[in-house]
């Protein structure tokens, strides 16, 4: 028979005030960020090659990482409140903390904010002032099959062809007329990659056939994807992609984003205090127009930080799709949170194996949604096969025209066994769910998935030469990145509850008894 | 059973009259059980009932005898027939004349038949959500509305199964749309969306009967041993599969419920996902874009519970069921179509936002032809109805007054037809070529025949509610105090004061 505990009695909470705590406790976690930081910075400065753009493709991958934690946590927190969810109140401290982390996420935006503003366009190809534009057409026949454009300040922009299939003689240009080619009327199989620097221009195309890769080059000289040069496809979304009116919005967005995360993490610890419902009912109010401005704000912050690395591409799900991996992130982390507190003697009793369960049915059901949306978003773009957007998913791997997969195919597969299929069959049973261990290992390994998941999405941006690349840089940026969200995070914790006091709903959440 | 053969071994029925008006008959007052204090729950259940009160109410709807129907089910069956005899003749109409009698042309070539296809198959997703999701999401209002949701469910699923059949021109080699081996060796299109839709939807169709069958057999045993003739004890004791009641009946029949629960709810994301496709694979602007499928899913719910209100507010009033179906209820159906209607509205807006920031012509054409071309008002009422019509949702006394309410229901039933209507008809009848473009003008048989679909659908509602057990009985009896063993009495307040209630999380409204 399990034992009711009644919430108006503290003793439950004895002992259960913070980990960490101020002092040297946290020191640990800021020799990682250093050693981190010294150990992505250092190759990416001596690294042959562009280290500087691999070096901010990590940067973002872990920044998407940690922002993640905190807009999750945020999600978690105002949904629960929504549906006046009875069992969560107990898990909800940290969620609340890691919402509440968001301030030091925004001063982790800083490094992505400063390269945008230095306006060399490595990181976002369209952060790059007016004067960058390649547009003017030079004569093409010195380049054989290349084309040439010059830019404002009379650069050369060559755009040429790489066969992925040696020996293949399928590469003549196409003169599509770019009306019916943007309607999508085509009538053959393979198609132009028309997104190349003429778009609009009235130029024509270079045809890829379905077997060729397309790639420009860019000032420097270095062979690009056709998006990385500031082109006149991209200038049409300059109103929204620009440099400065980019930095107003997040400065905008963090700054809704913590005062909302602070209003739920300062009212939460009133109740601690007072146990006023009252406090509890107007946080359950006002959960609905906050989900509102969450999902608007969310929305446009993925399309700006990950979206936007290919300003030529744009897909509507992908803030969904962002969204998805962003919650699954959020409960493998409380999973883990909890059982790591747990294990260090905190929260043992309040805590149950009854919340590992909820925490672990929705860890699967977003699993499953993160595939249906991942799904959609890849079948749609793959069957209507429109240039623009399939190269997208071209560059990240996946293909269906042989001799046109690349080395990011492994990734791709990696997502679709690891981040779906494995996790899936995993979780499917109410015995993992409510074993400590094997939830732990779910947990993780969602993680992982979820990085892998980030990565899939930006690290491709690397440029048409290279497949995977994991080095140090990208270990030393994520250790520095988290271990900063780390710090942050039991800096607050340190000095709070780990689980809400007095809260109305107290009953509820440590009597909570899966029936099923 | 076998003891009950002679007709007077039938018990006597009280006036049903008496029975409705008796208790949250039509002029009995509303209970106000919406109560926001989140230190205890709203009672799901309201006024003085137990478990007697709440089988007599629900059995004596389908059990009285005919002549003693009440006078709004005749009138309403009665309009209901007579939009079903029209259907009837639109449909014989058609099949003799041929589909020429559409206002289909080039290039609007999908009319109203896809357009009421996808307004009825959306309307079916109430039900199943309610009934599979709110399930696993433990939330115990469903299970006064679920049962007439899933009937609503197949209902509409029927409506919409009517209008692809009948638009493949020649109905009655509808089933070709099947894979079956023929000498032809004649195969129907694999790599259609269409075609995975006659599966989305068959499979759809069969999971949610299955659903709502098996989860009705408890209740139809009850049915059968309070039948008052013999041949509603005959037919009711056929489909309750001689269920007894036994607590090993109840085990199975639970883990059963739990299991079918499980395999409807990803259906309720992949049918209205695979609608979505058969727009959304197609090159066309305004239809090819990724966000399509959980925004039609999100369409689907939406209208769906605003059909859900639609039947319920005349329901509970006029067959005695305010107990049951309390404000509560309709609070949250309408706080679910408040927030199924947000995402919808978001939706919309990410698909302007994104056909603008695509930097497409045709793209940023089709989104600018619609609140500004030919057809600007037919997105325009979409946009009211949608995007407007369930703004009234946000505030509580607003939600509470049920004339409002019904206002924002039958807002969002016409929003959403004309949504797919937007969708269907501004993408195609601006063609590529301007030399292409046609007007489209829906004939009198589009109209007659969208108008006699709700006969049908009407038909079927009101035969449910007078002969099927219109409330999951056994449910709604789950989740009143009595059924908590820690219950003491009816005082609520005072079983959470101390905090040993183990039953407050199960038995009340979330």
């Amino acid at each position: 028979m399990k034992t009711h505990i009644d919430p108006n009695e503290k003793c439950f909470l004895s002992g259960e005030s913070a980990p960490g705590g101020r002092g040297a406790k946290d020191l640990w976690l800021y020799i990682v960020a250093l050693v981190g930081a010294a150990v992505a910075v250092i190759p990416a400065t001596m690294m042959e090659g562009d280290g500087v753009h691999r070096f901010l493709l990590a940067y973002l991958i872990a920044f998407a990482f940690v922002f993640s934690l905190s807009m999750g946590s945020l999600f978690f927190v105002f949904i629960t409140h929504l549906c006046r969810a009875g069992w969560a109140p107990i898990v909800r401290r940290p969620a609340e903390i890691m919402a509440a982390n968001i301030r030091v996420v925004a001063i982790l935006f800083l490094p992505i904010a400063i390269s945008v503003i230095s306006g060399h366009g490595k990181l976002y190809p369209w952060a790059q002032p007016d004067s960058a534009l390649v547009g003017a057409h030079a004569d093409a026949a010195e380049h054989g099959d290349a084309e040439v454009y010059v830019d404002a300040v009379g650069r050369e922009t060559v755009i040429a062809l790489v066969a992925a299939e040696a020996g293949h003689g399928e590469d003549e240009h196409a003169g599509h007329d770019h009306a019916g080619h943007d309607a999508g009327g085509h009538d053959e199989a393979g198609h132009d990659a028309h997104d190349a620097a003429g778009h609009g221009d009235g130029h024509g195309a270079v045809a890829d056939h379905g077997l060729e890769i397309h790639v420009v080059q860019n000032a420097a000289g270095d062979w690009v994807f056709p998006h990385q040069v500031l082109d006149d496809f991209t200038m049409k979304k300059r109103p929204w992609l620009s440099q400065g009116w980019f930095i107003g919005r997040w400065i905008f967005f963090f700054v809704v984003w913590t005062s909302i995360a602070w209003w739920y993490l300062r009212n939460s610890l009133a109740v601690d205090r007072t146990g006023d419902y009252l406090i509890t009912q107007k946080l359950e109010k006002w959960s609905a127009p906050i989900a509102l401005i969450f999902a608007l704000t969310f929305t446009f912050a993925a399309f700006d930080l990950m979206m936007s690395l290919n300003p030529h591409w744009y897909s509507t799900m992908f803030g969904v799709y962002y969204f998805a991996g962003t919650v699954i992130s959020t409960f493998a982390a409380l999973i883990l949170i909890f059982l790591g507190l747990q294990a260090c003697g905190f929260v043992k009793t309040s805590v149950t194996v009854e919340h590992y369960h909820d925490l672990g049915k929705l860890l699967f059901a977003f699993v499953f949604f993160w595939t249906y949306v991942g799904f959609s978003q890849y079948m749609l773009l793959w069957y209507a096969s429109l240039p623009e957007t399939v190269m997208w998913l071209q560059h990240r791997g996946v293909s269906m025209v042989d001799g046109q997969t690349n080395g990011w195919a492994c990734i791709i597969l990696l997502l679709l066994f690891g981040h779906f299929m494995f996790p899936f069959l995993g979780l499917l049973s109410r015995h993992v769910k409510r074993s400590r261990k094997a939830l732990a290992f779910f947990a993780i390994w969602m993680l992982v998935m979820h990085y892998t998941d980030m990565y899939w999405l930006v690290m491709p941006e690397i440029g048409p030469n290279s497949g995977p690349v994991f080095g140090l840089i990208e270990i030393g940026t994520f250790a520095f990145v988290l271990a900063v969200f780390g710090i942050g995070a039991l800096r607050l914790a340190s000095k709070h509850s780990l689980v809400v006091q007095r809260d109305p709903r107290m009953a509820d959440t440590l009597n909570h008894e899966n029936l099923y | 059973m076998t003891t009950m053969t002679r007709e007077s071994s039938f018990p006597e029925l009280p006036d049903p009259d008496a029975v409705r008006n008796s208790m949250g008959g039509i002029d009995s007052p509303e209970i106000d059980n919406t109560s926001d204090d989140p230190r205890q729950r709203a009672p799901l259940v309201t006024g003085d009932n137990d478990f007697a009160s709440v089988t007599e109410k629900v059995t004596q709807l389908a059990l009285f005898p005919i002549k003693k129907t009440p006078k709004a089910w005749w009138v309403a069956f009665a309009a209901a027939l007579f939009l079903l005899a029209l259907l009837k003749f639109t449909i014989v109409y058609l099949l003799v004349t041929g589909t020429g009698i559409w206002g289909n042309n080039t290039p609007v070539s999908w009319g109203f038949p896809i357009v009421n296809f996808v307004f009825w198959v959306g309307i079916g997703h109430a039900g199943t959500l309610i009934s599979a999701i709110l399930f696993l999401f433990r939330q115990n209002w469903r299970t006064s509305i679920n049962r007439f949701a899933e009937a609503m469910t197949i209902f509409a699923v029927m409506c919409a199964g009517l209008f692809p059949a009948l638009h493949v021109g020649r109905a009655w080699f509808a089933y070709w749309l099947f894979p079956i081996p023929n000498q032809m060796a004649m195969w129907p299109q694999m790599r259609s969306p269409l075609l995975w839709d006659v599966f989305a939807v068959s499979t759809y169709a069969t999971v949610s009967i299955l659903f709502w069958y098996v989860g009705m057999i408890p209740d139809l045993a009850t049915l059968r041993d309070r039948a008052t003739s013999k041949t509603s004890q005959v037919l009711y004791g056929i489909f309750s599969l001689g269920w007894n009641g036994s607590s090993r009946h109840w085990v199975r029949f639970e883990r059963a419920y739990l299991l079918l629960a499980a395999i409807a709810t990803p259906l309720v994301l992949s049918v209205h996902s695979v609608v979505s496709f058969d727009f959304a694979v197609a090159q066309l602007p305004g239809w090819h874009t990724t966000i399509f499928p959980p925004y039609f899913v999100a369409g689907a719910v939406f209208g769906g519970f605003a059909m859900v209100i639609t039947l319920a507010v005349p329901a509970r009033q006029f067959f005695g069921l305010k107990e049951i179906i309390t404000m509560r209820h309709l609070e949250n159906m309408a706080k679910v179509m408040l927030a199924t209607g947000l995402i919808v509205s978001y939706a919309y807006a990410t698909e302007f936002f994104v056909a603008w920031y695509s930097g497409h012509h045709y793209e940023q054409f089709v989104f600018m032809n619609r609140p500004m071309g030919s057809l600007k008002w037919a997105f325009w009422t979409m946009f009211l109805c949608n995007v407007c019509g369930p703004q009234f949702m946000w505030f509580k006394a607003l939600r509470n007054n049920l004339w409002v309410l019904m206002f924002s229901a039958m807002c969002v039933n016409v929003g959403m037809w004309f949504e797919r209507f937007v969708i269907t008809v501004t993408s195609l009848h601006r063609d590529f070529l301007p030399s292409s473009w046609a007007t489209f003008v829906p004939t009198k048989i589009d109209y007659l025949m969208l108008l006699g679909s709700f006969g049908l659908f009407f038909t079927m509602f009101l035969l449910f509610l007078r002969f099927l057990p219109a409330v999951a009985m056994a449910e709604v009896k789950s989740v009143l105090p009595q059924a908590h063993p820690h219950h003491h009495g009816d005082d609520h307040s005072s079983s959470h004061g101390d905090g040993h209630d183990g039953g407050t999380k199960d038995g009340e409204a979330h």
